[in-house]
């Protein structure tokens, strides 16, 4: 770890641990700071110039040989920045800056060879020959000192006190470059965990494209043959069906409904935004339905959206109501306030349906038996989530409730 | 509407079995009463033309293909059919599919397919569907054109 290259050398680390000398105690929150030292990520890493520029002015403003950054960490003093000296780091055990770190003033020693402490130093017996020391300590807001911006001389001497206040604002910038070079660390790993998981996202939504793909091919074909076969056994034996077949039969449709569901659900996106009456919406949803159904409609009002996305969401209660309810009673109200737009669709059904958030949730299925895939109302919610919206459920007696709302204020 | 001469045969090309089935049962449903030709390969199909093309073109009146299959697809095959002097305009190709993409239809139309269908699920929807692509006109007028 000795290096003689520079204009001082360093040759008597090797007494390092000679217990002749007297060594500074340890600060009383030893243990805090080297925690706040090392989270810094600063130790053993490369020549910064910010740093040395800060060490160059110093030299400059103090007329020393030697200036550096010294951190005190637990065995030794490394250097970020050092001007006049070969070495990286040198034992702690004969680091000036161990006395320095012990006190928030400017440590000055004027001549060490006439300092009880420091005159038998080898560091002051041999080379580098320190004589003068002044050391500001690197005070974190907190308190903590991690280190100092020092100045050496080889001969004694005394600061002014210009050169004293220039030390300390200079050793004040260190503080303030370590922590930022920090921020801007923890910044640029935040940013690369926010990209990787970016990335994750993308490749879970194409995983899921591609099972929508699947999904929609790759089953639907061999259910198609089911029922095309179910369909020509059911036609040739037309006095003698064999009631399974009908069975096979009902159940791949159930399935392919699933399956299909399954798809929209997944490749749900808003497409092309217009400004549409409320009314006229449910008029096409009436008419893409193919359901025989006269739904009352009461109030109107204007709300920017996707009409194909929301018209498939009405379709979806339309289709409930008919399965579930009794589609005669099914009723749309549209109400206004200055933030939103609410389409209350309201059914009378059989059965009272004990209703919370889960309603909303992909297969999950209000009714027992039936032929729902419990899909419609997770589409009907995704649909009012890409608008900004949102649909909730009611179920008081045994009148059946969706509200769906639309802000009046859509994000750009 | 793409037109059925009655009694010319018709090709179908799949290499599933079960949908070649089906498709020629519901043909038979629908009033045609074509004979059938099946391949299973496109390449089987297109060594079939190639066979047939001298003297301008095959007796057939339509070809059904299949989109999806291994090897040559059905879109692969359409291109090659297309390129042939023989078969550039003169018979009518129909693509099959279990897909009901935009983009699939719009394709096979560009490669120069007459029409498009999506295989359908039960055998109503496909008499439908046939409906609404085919008329089946008058009678081949002699058996060698």
């Amino acid at each position: 770890m000795v290096r003689c290259a520079g204009d001082i050398a360093i040759t008597s680390l090797r007494t390092a641990n000679d217990p002749s000398h007297m060594t500074p105690k340890l600060p009383h929150n030893e243990h805090d700071r080297l925690a706040q030292l090392h989270a810094l990520d600063i130790l053993d890493t490369g020549q910064e110039e910010v740093f040395d520029r800060i060490t160059r002015l110093a030299a400059h403003i103090v007329e020393a040989p030697i200036v550096l950054i010294s951190l005190i960490d637990e065995h030794r003093q490394w250097f970020k920045s050092r001007i006049g000296l070969a070495a990286e780091e040198t034992h702690r055990d004969v680091a000036f800056c161990g006395y320095a770190i012990l006190d928030d003033e400017v440590f000055v020693v004027p001549d060490a060879s006439e300092d009880p402490r420091f005159a038998d130093n080898p560091l002051v017996t041999g080379a580098p020959d320190i004589r003068f020391y002044a050391g500001a300590p690197l005070i974190l807001s907190d308190g903590v000192r991690l280190g100092t911006l020092c100045a050496i001389d080889t001969k004694p001497r005394q600061l002014t006190d210009d050169q004293l206040t220039a030390l300390r604002d200079l050793a004040a910038v260190v503080i303030d470059e370590l922590v930022l070079r920090q921020s801007l660390q923890s910044l640029a790993e935040t940013n690369r965990l926010l990209q990787e998981q970016t990335t994750q996202l993308q490749q879970t939504g194409q995983a899921l494209e591609q099972f929508a793909h699947m999904a929609s091919h790759d089953l639907r074909a061999p259910l198609k043959k089911i029922i095309n076969l179910a369909d020509l056994a059911l036609l040739d034996a037309a006095d003698h069906v064999p009631e399974e077949i009908s069975m096979i039969r009902g159940a791949a449709v159930e399935l392919e409904e699933l399956v299909l569901g399954y798809r929209r659900l997944a490749s749900l996106e808003h497409g092309v935004a217009s400004v549409m009456n409320v009314s006229s919406i449910i008029e096409r949803a009436v008419e893409s339905s193919g359901l025989d159904i006269a739904p009352v409609v009461r109030g109107d009002a204007t709300v920017v959206c996707d009409p194909t996305l929301v018209t498939q969401a009405l379709v979806n209660l339309l289709d409930n109501a008919a399965k579930y309810g009794n589609g005669s009673h099914l009723a749309f109200e549209t109400t206004e306030t200055l933030d939103d737009v609410t389409l209350t669709a309201t059914n009378t059904v059989e059965v009272p349906v004990d209703v919370d958030d889960s309603v909303f949730s992909p297969f999950r299925r209000l009714t027992t038996g039936g032929d729902g895939t419990g899909l419609g109302l997770a589409i009907v919610k995704r649909v009012m989530q890409l608008h900004d919206g949102s649909a909730t459920a009611d179920c008081s007696d045994k009148t059946f409730s969706i509200a769906l709302t639309f802000p009046k204020q859509v994000g750009e | 509407m793409i037109a059925i001469t009655s009694g010319a045969p018709i090709a179908l090309v799949d290499d599933d079995d079960v949908d070649r089935m089906i498709i020629r049962r519901v043909m038979e449903r629908s009033g045609a009463d074509n004979p059938v030709v099946e391949f299973s390969t496109a390449a089987s199909f297109i060594e079939y033309l190639d066979q047939h093309s001298t003297g301008g073109g095959t007796d057939l009146s339509i070809a059904l293909m299949d989109i999806n299959m291994p090897g040559m697809t059905g879109l692969e095959a359409l291109t090659q059919i297309r390129a042939r002097p023989a078969y550039a305009t003169s018979l009518q190709i129909v693509m099959l599919s279990t897909s009901d993409a935009e983009h699939d239809r719009q394709r096979s139309i560009d490669l120069g397919a007459d029409a498009y269908l999506t295989k359908q699920s039960g055998v109503s929807n496909y008499l439908e569907a046939f409906a609404r692509t085919f008329t089946i006109s008058g009678q081949v007028e002699s058996a060698e054109g």
